[in-house]
């Protein structure tokens, strides 16, 4: 193991992540300017700080203008100074751990629900939430989507036995449908029992049959039945609908 | 160099061209990606890598593999970008002779290392490992810096020239970072060029600065100034034609402009290879 390397690299880690600048960073780790000096050459033009203090910048510029571009409803909710704010304290408790700097808000929602500003104010976490589904969806996997002409195209005895799968680049975030349609992602809010069919697509293992069985509930199946194929020819004309392997 | 044959000149594909770079084909020799953005599973950037590929030969080009790092080698990371190599067969894949992350987290910048035999010992062993889990030779680029380590025992082109020796990797050779680096610590340019050994140079990148009066930062948002056209000319004269792209990454015009960047580095090239010749 190369120590000496190792020794290094954690001092400057250290530093430049820090939520100040290097300056009030060796301050706040208890190290001098000399310490900085010992491990960097300083010169006529910039100090060994002000040198170090210029990746210690561009961490967290860099990071937040990802974070700006990754929730700006989010952004325009709360104003810059509270999202700088915000992007500070987050960075702390979650340096970023993925490889793509665009994974670099994966927990921002997650942080935002017990920290100010959102902790009296919990839509905000949700409209993170909701944004976090956007980036997240955007590059996810892609299959083959279930059309509304394949649906018309099933015999009256298959109807029953059609598989229902969601395509994967789908999240339900309460009553609001996340989804990624081709390339496109898209939202909308969840009417009615839609919420509760999706979940139990969302399960696996469903048809349309057992899904008119669950929406019956006393009623007559033919009505139900009604309803759940309407639902179902919505859900393959948005794209959510993944075609079930043959 | 046999692995890292001259394709031409290339620009960085970026999202404000992907259309005009599928539907009109412009003449561009080729395309290089950065790495990270297309190892995903699918989407957008997917479809757009498969059209230019269809079209265009692309390079792989990579921020986040850390070779300098401490931590051990991301296998995860190494997987994913195996993967992508193995679907787009780009002409080559690189990365930077940098660090971005420890103990887990990652930086998401190019920090420099420390130019030490013990710093040595360790890239050129990663990068062997790199090379065998991708089944080809890689190359590594320079880094603009702003610190130097007290610790270093060598120049950074020792360290390059003795890192491509013993990893048997190519170099990339960023000319606007050479003269970033050298500005910033007061070294020449020229030294740097001549400290590259000739056949180990595969591609060359060129991009703009920012003066920040104290120093100079790489920040990949302005045309290439004149002083990295005439280091430009400088390094091929002593390489010899070499296939090299033009970088911009913020402040991204028109792709017409980024084209006409290009093709004077050709005309660069040309005009510096005739010369030599005719001498």
């Amino acid at each position: 193991m190369p120590a000496g390397l190792r020794e290094l690299q954690a001092r400057f880690y250290r530093l430049v992540t820090a939520p100040v600048d290097v300056a009030r960073a060796l301050d706040a780790q208890g190290l001098r300017p000399a310490d900085v000096e010992a491990m960097i050459a300083g010169d006529e033009h910039l100090s060994a700080v002000a040198r170090l203090d210029v990746y210690a910048q561009m961490y967290f510029f860099r990071i937040l203008d990802v974070l700006r571009d990754a929730y700006p409803r989010l952004l325009e909710a709360i104003g810059d100074d509270a999202f700088h704010d915000l992007a500070t304290d987050y960075l702390v408790a979650c340096p970023p751990a993925h490889f793509s700097l665009s994974r670099a808000g994966d927990r921002l929602p997650g942080f935002l629900a017990s920290h100010p500003p959102g902790t009296p104010r919990p839509q905000l976490a949700a409209l993170a939430r909701l944004e976090r589904a956007y980036v997240e969806l955007f590059d996810g996997p892609d299959v083959e989507a279930l059309t509304v002409d394949d649906l018309r195209a099933l015999a009256p005895e298959q109807v029953a036995d059609q598989s229902l799968l969601l395509v994967p680049c789908h999240a339900q975030l309460e009553d609001v449908l996340v989804w990624r349609s081709d390339v496109t992602v898209m939202h909308r809010a969840l009417a009615g029992r839609e919420q509760e069919w999706l979940r139990l697509v969302a399960a696996g293992d469903c048809t349309i049959g057992r899904l008119c069985e669950a929406a019956a509930q006393g009623r007559e199946v033919t009505e139900a039945a009604h309803e759940v194929f309407a639902a179902v020819c919505r859900w393959a004309a948005d794209g959510l609908l993944a075609r079930p392997l043959s | 160099m046999r692995d890292f044959p001259h394709i031409g000149h290339g620009l960085g594909l970026r999202p404000p061209h992907y259309r005009e770079v599928i539907e009109r084909r412009p003449a561009v020799d080729w395309f290089e990606v950065i790495s990270e953005n297309f190892m995903v599973a699918g989407g957008n950037p997917r479809r757009v890598l498969r059209a230019v590929r269809e079209r265009y030969p692309v390079v792989l080009h990579g921020v986040s593999l850390s070779i300098g790092s401490v931590d051990e080698v991301d296998e995860a990371y190494l997987d994913s970008l195996a993967a992508l190599a193995a679907e787009i067969e780009p002409a080559w894949v690189s990365d930077h002779l940098c660090w971005s992350s420890l103990g887990g987290h990652t930086g998401h910048d190019l920090w420099p290392l420390p130019f030490t035999e013990e710093a040595l010992i360790h890239v050129a062993d990663r990068v062997r490992r790199v090379q065998d889990r991708l089944g080809r030779r890689i190359l590594i680029e320079n880094v603009s810096s702003y610190v130097q380590f007290t610790e270093s025992a060598m120049t950074e082109w020792q360290f390059l020239a003795a890192l491509t020796e013993r990893a048997d990797c190519g170099l990339l050779l960023d000319v606007n970072n050479v003269y970033v680096s050298a500005r910033n610590h007061g070294f020449f340019a020229d030294t740097f060029l001549e400290g590259i050994p000739v056949g180990r140079v595969g591609q060359v990148h060129l991009a703009g600065h920012s003066d920040q009066g104290t120093h100079l930062l790489d920040t990949h948002d302005h045309p290439v100034c004149d002083p990295v056209w005439d280091l430009y000319r400088r390094a091929i004269a002593r390489f010899g034609g070499v296939a090299t792209l033009i970088e911009r990454d913020d402040h991204i015009p028109p792709l017409g402009e980024l084209v006409a960047e290009s093709r004077r580095a050709a005309a660069v090239e040309g005009e510096v290879i005739g010369a030599r010749r005719v001498a």
